[in-house]
């Protein structure tokens, strides 16, 4: 087991580093100034990559400066790479897809961009025709045309790294990423000797069971990038899902103790590792409600005797579903004047939209832009329609998810990410997960809005508040815990 | 058999009680019984969550006016600012009015600059309101200001009072020594007690606890947007008065000032199109930080072309 660890959460919009600075000491996240000065934590190094081709060499451009960046002849930006990357290292060898595995991005057809254009939605709206409805019909067309399309020709167009772009960006990114983490850590604020010894561990979306993940090409290349860019993975298991790690991060709150009790906050589980009698079995589910998608995370754990924390290995169901935010954001861009929707496309910077969100989709209260307000007219409705819509379409994958545990009863329910900041999606989660079932005996909620207004819980259904750091920063807290490591199975990096 | 519909949500719950507050002539009840009619029947099923949300402790909607369970209401700033939108605009100038009546005075002109900022139609109708409201602030900050200056002035006389009975002490005391033959010592350098500084008053407040600072960045971050929203619309009178108070708050910096050249830097620069870093390029809005002990904390970027 590796003394000290850090954990990077590659998110597709914004990266975030826990770490562990020893072998019994509480993990922590590495917040600085010099990762963004846009986030009130400084937690969140923006992922997004810009290339500057008016020089030679062309120059990468990273953090907070490769935000707000706009595409041109000398310019690329490159603001969901991790996407393109897993797409690319699929094309790389056809490999068997697990049943969980989003299936790559299919190309939509003339009548799909035809529906779903904003074009397609001014007209439906001056017809009368709700959001909703247009919601429905897209998701028809959708539907039809995934069952139509031919088979994927696997293996058509073989690509390797070096052919990759998405690879090479993210080299350069894992060096930025090393180069400002081990700055913030020699700068004394962290204070932690030899920081450039202390292996890595990366947390990916949930592509394949736990010990598969290692071996899944997109997971190989992302290792490899790290590797080049002087990242030494961790031994042990150098691969986590990010729902497993952020359930972890959320339920021992990154601390690390030997006893189970302290380690786990004196939670459900606790109890359930003290008394197996009279509790035989826990389970937890996470959704964490992230920007581009919706991971899932079922953790189940049957305690067969007395057991040390060290022996606990979770049953775990995950599933990961290309429904994040960024869905809303497009459903309410469809139902807006077209000059606002060329500001918030066009103009609006990364600070706009990180205010805007919670303003009006958690607190619904008006957002100024040059073209008038957002939110404070007719447009109200229609923004109300869209959360609903989306939260309803979140409601299904969430139904959709719990339906394979027909008889199961769950102890907890933690919901993470940005998105579940917004109360209707709070609502609609809550009321899917607890459908037809016995209700949870504890929720974990993250605050709502600026304002961050809490949630009142029951003696019932008591609520535990997440703050900012553990809404956002879970899965780095969780991967860098020694939860991982201890006794378990190794699973290491396939030997080449 | 047709299906039951679904009675009205909760936020519509909240929202129709909130624009009968607003609109009635008369003060209402949330509950209870009697003339007139309560805005809710019963304080059960959906009511109860609509009722728990107007009278929430964190941000009450409603506040009650009198004692006991059927106490009239009356609205509070945050309450009208959510019927707003649904109010009709001919009576948003007159319940505007009414209620500002019942804030202070300083609450009251801030509320009133709100209410004409959202609702321009209502701007002649408040007018006088507002007028009235600034001017009685003007009178009140006079007064105050008056009333520290002779405060000041006395303490001062106090000050000078003390000392001379002191030195008179001193004096008195040395020529009774001197008459009994003794020798006055030479004053004690090391012995003497160490001169108490005090904070200058000039020291900014600086928020201390998580609470503390969470609540400055969500009042700034809220000023800075609004101060965007008067640049881009150009009133000017209304981004001065913005900046006033901007600049008054601890930690607050502007970055940039328009017409300026500087060479971009992307982490406080935006631009509508593809900047290389160091390329010189103009400034034409400001952008602010928020300097906190961790560091700067970007508000807004810099508008450059």
């Amino acid at each position: 087991m590796a003394d000290r660890v850090f954990c990077i959460d590659l998110g597709s919009a914004f990266t975030k580093v826990g770490l562990r600075r020893g072998r019994r000491a509480n993990s922590d996240l590495v917040t600085d100034s010099r990762l963004t000065t846009l986030d009130d934590l400084r937690l969140c190094l923006p992922t997004t990559v810009a290339i500057d081709f008016s020089s030679t060499p062309a120059k990468p451009i990273f953090g907070d400066a490769a935000l707000d960046r706009r595409p041109g002849k000398t310019m690329r930006v490159f603001a969901n790479w991790k996407k393109e990357l897993f797409a690319e290292a699929a094309r790389s060898e056809a490999l068997p897809v697990a049943s969980q595995t989003a299936p790559p991005p299919r190309t939509p057809s003339r009548l799909e961009s035809l529906l779903n254009s904003n074009e397609f939605l001014h007209f439906a709206t001056r017809y009368g025709v709700a959001p909703t409805d247009v919601a429905s019909l897209q998701k028809l067309l959708s539907s039809a045309a995934t069952i139509l399309a031919p088979p994927p020709a696997a293996g058509s167009v073989v690509m390797t790294t070096a052919d990759s772009d998405a690879f090479k960006v993210a080299v350069l990114f894992f060096r930025h990423l090393r180069r400002v983490v081990l700055e913030v850590c020699r700068a004394g604020k962290i204070d932690i000797p030899n920081p450039e010894l202390i292996p890595a561990r990366l947390s990916v979306p949930a592509f394949a069971p736990e010990k598969d993940l290692s071996s899944h090409r997109g997971c190989r290349w992302l290792v490899e990038a790290m590797q080049r860019a002087e990242w030494t993975p961790v031994d042990h298991r150098p691969i986590v899902s990010e729902p497993y790690a952020n359930a972890i991060g959320v339920l021992t709150r990154g601390s690390n103790c030997t006893r189970e009790k302290e380690m786990l906050q004196n939670g459900l589980l606790a109890t359930c590792l003290s008394e197996p009698k009279t509790h035989p079995e826990y389970r937890a589910v996470v959704i964490d409600v992230g920007a581009f998608t919706v991971d899932f995370a079922a953790l189940t754990y049957r305690p067969e005797g007395q057991r040390t924390l060290n022996e606990v290995e979770f049953e775990r169901h995950e599933l990961s579903v290309p429904l994040g935010v960024s869905e809303l954001d497009a459903a309410v861009l469809g139902i807006l004047p077209h000059r606002q929707v060329a500001y918030l496309r066009d103009q609006a910077s990364a600070n706009d939209w990180m205010a805007f969100r919670p303003r009006v989709y958690s607190e619904r209260q008006f957002f100024p832009t040059p073209h008038g307000e957002i939110c404070s007219g007719d447009d109200v409705k229609g923004i109300g329609y869209a959360i609903q819509n989306y939260a309803d379409r979140l409601s299904e994958q969430t139904a959709a998810f719990f339906s394979t545990f027909p008889d199961a009863s769950f102890k907890e329910l933690i919901l993470t990410g940005g998105g579940n900041t917004i109360p209707a999606i709070q609502d609609a989660l809550i009321s899917a997960a607890e459908a037809g079932r016995e209700k949870f005996r504890k929720v974990h909620l993250p605050a709502v809005g600026i304002a961050g207004m809490q949630r009142k819980g029951t003696s019932q259904q008591p609520v535990a508040v997440l703050d900012g750091r553990l809404t956002r920063g879970a899965t780095a807290l969780g991967g860098s815990g020694s939860f991982f490591d201890m006794d378990r199975e190794p699973y290491p990096l396939p030997t080449a | 058999m047709a299906k039951k519909s679904a009675g009205p949500s909760i936020d519509e719950l909240v929202t129709q009680a909130l624009v009968r507050i607003a609109t009635a002539d008369a003060p209402q009840r949330l509950t209870g019984k009697g003339d007139p009619a309560p805005l809710f029947a019963s304080a059960a099923g959906a009511n109860k969550a609509a009722l728990e949300r107007l009278q929430n402790e964190a941000e009450p909607l409603v506040v009650t006016t009198g004692s006991g369970k059927a106490a009239p209401v009356r609205l509070t700033a945050a309450g009208f600012a959510l019927a707003l939108p649904h109010l009709p605009p001919e009576s948003v100038g007159g319940a505007a009015k009414a209620l500002a009546a019942t804030f202070h005075l300083a609450e009251r002109v801030e509320f009133l600059q709100e209410i004409v900022s959202r609702s321009p139609d209502s701007t002649a109708e408040l007018y006088s309101v507002q007028e009235i409201a600034g001017a009685e602030l003007q009178a009140e900050t006079e007064a105050r200001v008056a009333k520290a200056v002779k405060r000041r002035e006395a303490d001062d006389r106090w000050k000078s009072l003390i000392e001379l009975q002191r030195k008179q002490r001193i004096d008195a005391l040395t020529r009774e020594l001197e008459a009994e033959g003794g020798k006055v010592p030479p004053p004690a350098a090391n012995n003497a007690p160490p001169e108490r500084t005090r904070e200058p008053h000039s020291e900014p407040l600086v928020p201390k606890t998580a609470a503390d600072v969470g609540y400055h960045r969500q009042v700034v971050r809220r000023l800075v947007s609004s101060w965007a929203q008067q640049w881009d619309h150009g009133k000017h009178e209304g981004r001065q008065a913005m900046e006033t108070a901007l600049g008054g708050m601890t930690g607050m910096r502007r970055i940039g000032s328009a017409g300026e050249t500087v060479a971009f830097d992307g982490a406080v620069h935006e631009s509508g199109r593809a900047v290389s870093e160091g390329e010189r390029v103009k400034v034409v809005r400001p952008g602010w930080q928020l300097i906190e002990e961790e560091g700067p904390l970007t508000l807004l970027k810099t508008r450059v072309e």
